[in-house]
């Protein structure tokens, strides 16, 4: 159902521009004609690598949100800060709505963006289709604009340097694990293709119609 | 960026929805408008163009304007240490990280609190108005444009960040403390509604006005 007739046609996002897909170069990108929006960025065929990163990411992050990602020391006395607990100081502060805004774009999205893509991703890997799988990939995108992993990172720097003069600050492991994070998820963008998914999506099918004897061991993989 | 980029040729005479056709903005697969309401393969709803862009990019932009004022008047954190109380808003921390010599520092919490959300703000009204006036002065620096705001849009949520940690970390009772206060609501308010008001706008109605002017001067000619 999906070979469609425009199978050689590619629109930009961006400008509209009707144009002829072309193969994209090792390594690099294909760009639009007229408004120079990226269109295609070159990424492997095979899922291996996203797979891994996604499934490293997701260890890292647990580890980011269970340890402190800074801890800081005055006198005796001494406060560790995880993001989750950074949360919910703001609700106990009575700026519950800041609270919310902290957890979505810190802890929730990253989470959620992490654990839909190796939902997409493992189950295409392993040769069948996850359930929920249209719906998922579509929240993928507005999940990547509202996770802002990166962003913490700086503000974890810019609170050690002002709390510099006053205490003892120092990072936690929480914070290292939220940069290794940050990386793996900055590879696993620039190594997945919405194509590329959708290429084995469509696979998948056709190996299915193809050999039904396969779908009932596939299946049984699967619970 | 990289040294194999290529470039697509394209068909003639433009933009596919003058074909009746358009890109899924979900997955890209491209559609003949009329046979489909949803994308066949991701299920997305399928549109020509973002309905009501430009009045839900309005929208956005007028509120965000609008809380950009308390913003950066009222407090975002009260700081407590010994006895002595202090109200601190974006620009006085800034200028405290200045005052200390973490110079470097100050630049980028400058760039992220004050350069990105006062630059979203008016890069929408200049996108806004020029899609909106039938002269537009040049489509590839518009895009340009639009396509910088997406990209540096998240940035201004740093100050909230370190509001948040300072407030978790900086809890030792009369010693030393810190407080979130008013500002910080309405500062995340202004990245959260500026972003909104980033993705609403549809960036096809640049190139748009420009097809339409081209057709209107062809038709002029003949
Ligand atoms: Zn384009
Ligand atoms: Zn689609």
């Amino acid at each position: 159902m999906n070979r469609s007739k425009h199978a050689d046609h590619i629109v930009c996002h961006e400008c509209d521009l009707l144009q002829r897909a072309r193969a994209v170069p090792r390594g690099g990108s294909l760009r639009c004609a007229r408004c120079d929006a990226l269109l295609l960025r070159w990424a492997a065929d095979n899922l291996d690598v996203p797979v891994a990163l996604a499934l490293a990411a997701a260890a890292t992050f647990l580890i980011a949100n269970i340890f402190p990602v800074m801890t800081l020391e005055f006198q005796a006395s001494r406060m560790d800060a995880t993001l989750l607990a950074a949360a919910w100081q703001l609700r106990a502060q009575d700026e519950t709505l800041v609270g919310v805004l902290v957890f979505v774009t810190a802890v929730l999205a990253p989470a959620a963006l992490i654990g839909v893509l190796l939902w997409l991703l493992l189950p295409l890997r392993l040769g069948f289709r996850a359930p929920g799988f249209a719906l998922l990939f579509r929240a993928l995108m507005a999940l990547s604009s509202w996770a802002m992993v990166e962003v913490l990172m700086l503000g974890v720097v810019v609170a050690l340097v002002k709390l510099g003069d006053m205490a003892t600050a120092s990072a936690g492991i929480g914070m290292w694990a939220y940069a290794v994070t940050m990386l793996l998820l900055t590879l696993l963008s620039s190594s997945l293709q919405g194509s590329v998914i959708w290429a084995h999506y469509e696979n998948g099918m056709h190996r299915r119609e193809a050999t039904p004897g396969l779908v009932g061991d596939v299946v049984e993989t699967h619970s | 960026m990289t040294t194999a980029d290529e470039r697509t040729s394209a068909f003639s005479p433009g933009s596919a929805a003058s074909a009746g056709l358009t890109g899924c903005h979900a997955c890209g697969l491209v559609l003949p408008v009329a046979e489909h309401s949803h994308c066949p393969r991701c299920g997305s709803s399928v549109h020509l163009r973002k309905p009501a862009s430009l009045a839900r990019c309005w929208a956005f932009l007028l509120a965000a304007l609008v809380l950009y004022i308390p913003a950066n008047i009222l407090p975002i954190m009260e700081t407590t240490s010994f006895g002595d109380t202090q109200s601190n808003t974006i620009m006085s921390g800034i200028i405290v990280l200045w005052n200390n010599g973490s110079w470097g520092i100050a630049l980028i919490v400058f760039v992220a609190s004050m350069v990105v959300p006062l630059g979203k703000l008016l890069a929408l009204l200049v996108l806004l108005i020029s899609v909106q006036r039938s002269p537009l002065a040049n489509a590839k620096q518009l895009a340009r444009l639009y396509r910088l705001v997406e990209l540096v849009g998240k940035w201004s949520m740093l100050d909230v960040y370190v509001v948040a940690l300072l407030a978790t970390l900086v809890r030792f009772d009369i010693f030393m403390s810190v407080h979130v206060d008013s500002g910080a609501l309405a500062f995340g308010a202004v990245v959260v509604l500026t972003m909104l008001s980033a993705q609403a706008f549809d960036p096809r109605l640049i190139w748009d006005s420009l097809q339409i002017r081209s057709q209107v001067r062809q038709s002029g000619d003949a």
